[in-house]
């Protein structure tokens, strides 16, 4: 048997390493339990090397990229990333508050000078965290902190010019929202700024037509078209860096489009089309139904959890807006809900046999 | 980690930064597009109570709505804003707004960007002065205390009297840039299909469509030294803080209709 590879595969990032040390964490955890050992009938020396090998990986993964390699540690890990996010968002309402506590009593050059300056620090402060830690909690927090501090500047500067409200600010904090989630690999960052961008195009594109740019969210159509743009995204460029980013591109672009086609059917008269509003909002509740089923099978075929998910939750709440709109106005309040009852147990029904088909498909495909 | 993408994110804050401060210059350079004093009545502080949070001082333009008579049926107020202002402003007013499908029509018609010309103590405030005490007087003494009459020396002086698509057209209708500011503004189509209650309720109003100026950039940041003398300011409240305090703003409007302040005065 080859010596123990001390060194984890190259171009893997973290995501990769920690799913390679759950597996072997898992597969030490199996080997442990009596039935597997009986089954495999492992000699003594092979259980050796095997403990050695998986050990020295397990070390080498966490050295590498600070991977958990115990359930604690996980446990731990998920409890610092919500402390780190809260964090951020309460230092990140901290400066904000403190900038507007005392900003009147300063003369306007040092105003302007303070909020350009605020960004460009906590951006050096985050490169400063992200070249000590692999694990990138102090990173996202003090980026996090920065992004804020850039929406701030450019509204403080507006505000002392009095600069009439624009939509082009979207523009440069989406760009450095993106800008911050690639290099640092944040995730949050990527769905800021996502939605920075889907909000600047809207209303830029409002404003082009001639109307309020706060108006943008009125023709959620836009919304749709913005949403399948940023779920096609991710198909068309490969992320060898980050490959945890087109998850974040398919939830972004699936809730964008998902809520657009759910506000449509909800009030039809932002539409674009010159129907009968009645007729928009039906069209739209049975497209978001088509639709939404569509989003379940196409994530089932390619794996893609999140998109189930989304998918799953948005079938759910089209139908039940659809039976809302059917039967509230004559039927009994208890047959309706009794009835929503009832179609519930039907879809956790149908949930459990494609759960089960798909459990089948996964022991039949080859190892 | 390359420093490309890091002098990329460092590069979108000066960029953006550099641009609003040349927006800003921009704006304050040549010959301004408006100057004028304006009082307390029509650029308010809102002077909070502590503990406040904010030490920013901000005044907040105020204007008189022409079409504000409360006791008026709709079809007696004329409002310059009318349906072939509309048009003009690009909205589509080809529909009758007697027609049913009215409703749907107007409804769906988005406010508008347009400029507005606000006129200051000028021809529109005599008139709806003169207007409001001409239907004061003609009110029973009884009913006169049921509308805000005492409201009236604290009204703004300020009014919308024209809009147009075109900063420099409107301009030229208004060459006064002393007494009249080009603003950009947000215009509302509004289908009025109902009669409006009151006193003199017609329910044989017939509907008829009119523009709203929904919005405008109201709010103008005092920078310091100015800001010193608002902010040791006591707060008032009511009847207290009708009497006062007075002052007079020094405003000039840039060549991209922006505000800024070149003076206050305090008079009392």
């Amino acid at each position: 048997m080859n010596a123990p590879d001390q060194n984890p595969r190259p171009g893997m990032d973290r995501d990769a390493a920690q799913r390679s040390a759950d597996l072997i964490r898992l597969l030490r955890q199996e080997l442990a339990s009596g039935e597997i050992q009986s089954v495999l009938d492992l000699t003594p020396g092979q259980r050796l090397r095997f403990d050695e090998w998986s050990r020295a990986q397990l070390a080498a993964l966490a050295g590498q990229f600070d991977v958990d390699t115990t359930a604690s540690q996980k446990r731990v890990s998920w409890a610092m990333r919500i402390a780190s996010t809260l964090g951020a968002i309460a230092l990140c309402a901290a400066v904000v508050l403190f900038f507007i506590r005392y900003w009147g009593y300063l003369i306007t050059p040092l105003q302007v000078a303070i909020v350009i300056l605020m960004p460009l620090l906590l951006l050096a402060a985050a490169e400063m965290a992200a070249r000590r830690e692999r694990v990138r909690y102090f990173t996202g927090l003090l980026a996090l902190v920065a992004l804020a501090s850039f929406i701030l500047n450019l509204v403080v500067v507006g505000s002392i010019f009095n600069i009439a409200s624009t939509e082009r600010a979207l523009l440069p904090w989406g760009a450095f929202a993106m800008l911050l989630a690639y290099r640092y690999g944040l995730r949050l960052h990527l769905a800021l700024g996502l939605l920075l961008l889907i909000a600047y195009f809207a209303a830029a594109f409002t404003a082009q037509m001639g109307y309020d740019w706060l108006e943008f969210y009125g023709r959620p159509e836009h919304f749709i078209l913005l949403g399948l743009v940023i779920f096609i995204l991710p198909l068309s460029r490969r992320h060898f860096q980050h490959p945890s980013f087109p998850a974040v591109y398919r939830l972004v672009g699936g809730l964008t489009f998902f809520i657009a086609i759910l506000s449509l059917a909800d009030w039809g008269a932002a539409s674009y089309p010159p129907w009968e509003t009645t007729n928009i909002e039906r069209f739209y509740e049975v497209a978001g139904l088509l639709v939404a089923a569509t989003a379940i099978w196409c994530g089932i075929k390619q794996s893609w959890n999140g998109l189930v998910n989304t998918g799953a939750a948005f079938f759910v709440v089209f139908l039940f807006t659809r039976l809302y709109h059917w039967w509230w106005g004559w039927m009994p309040r208890y047959l309706f809900f009794a009835i929503i009852g009832a179609l519930g147990i039907a879809l956790v029904l149908a949930f459990r046999r494609l759960h089960g088909s798909m459990t089948r498909l996964d022991n039949e495909a080859p190892a | 980690m390359k420093p490309g993408s890091l002098v990329a994110a460092a590069a979108v804050i000066l960029v953006a930064n550099t641009l609003a401060l040349i927006h800003a210059a921009r704006n304050r350079t040549g010959v301004p597009g408006a100057e004028l004093t304006l009082t307390q009545r029509e650029l308010r502080y809102l002077n909070p109570a502590p503990p406040n949070d904010d030490s920013g001082v901000t005044l907040y333009l105020e204007r008189t709505d022409p079409t504000f008579f409360p006791w008026r049926s709709a079809e007696s107020t004329t409002f310059w804003l009318d349906r072939q202002m509309l048009q003009q402003l690009g909205f589509d007013c080809s529909m009758d707004p007697s027609s049913p499908a009215a409703a749907r029509h107007y409804q769906r018609q988005r406010p508008r960007q347009a400029f507005v010309a606000l006129e200051y103590d000028g021809a529109a405030w005599r008139a709806w002065i003169e207007n409001y005490e001409r239907h004061v007087a003609q009110r029973p003494a009884r009913a006169i205390g049921e509308y805000p009459i005492a409201g009236v020396s604290t009204r703004s002086h300020l009014l919308a009297v024209d809009a147009d698509l075109d900063a420099a057209k409107l301009r030229a209708r208004h060459p006064d840039r002393s007494a009249v500011v080009i603003v950009p503004a947000v215009i509302a189509v509004n289908l009025i299909s109902i009669p409006v209650p009151g006193p003199n309720l017609n329910p044989k109003t017939t509907p008829r469509v009119t523009g709203i100026v929904q919005q405008f950039p109201n709010s103008i940041h005092v920078p310091r030294p100015f800001s010193d003398a608002f902010r040791h300011l006591k707060p008032s409240h009511g009847l207290e803080a009708a009497k006062g305090p007075f002052y007079r703003v020094h405003v000039r409007y840039g060549f991209l209709h922006e505000p800024w302040e070149t003076g206050v005065e305090f008079t009392n």
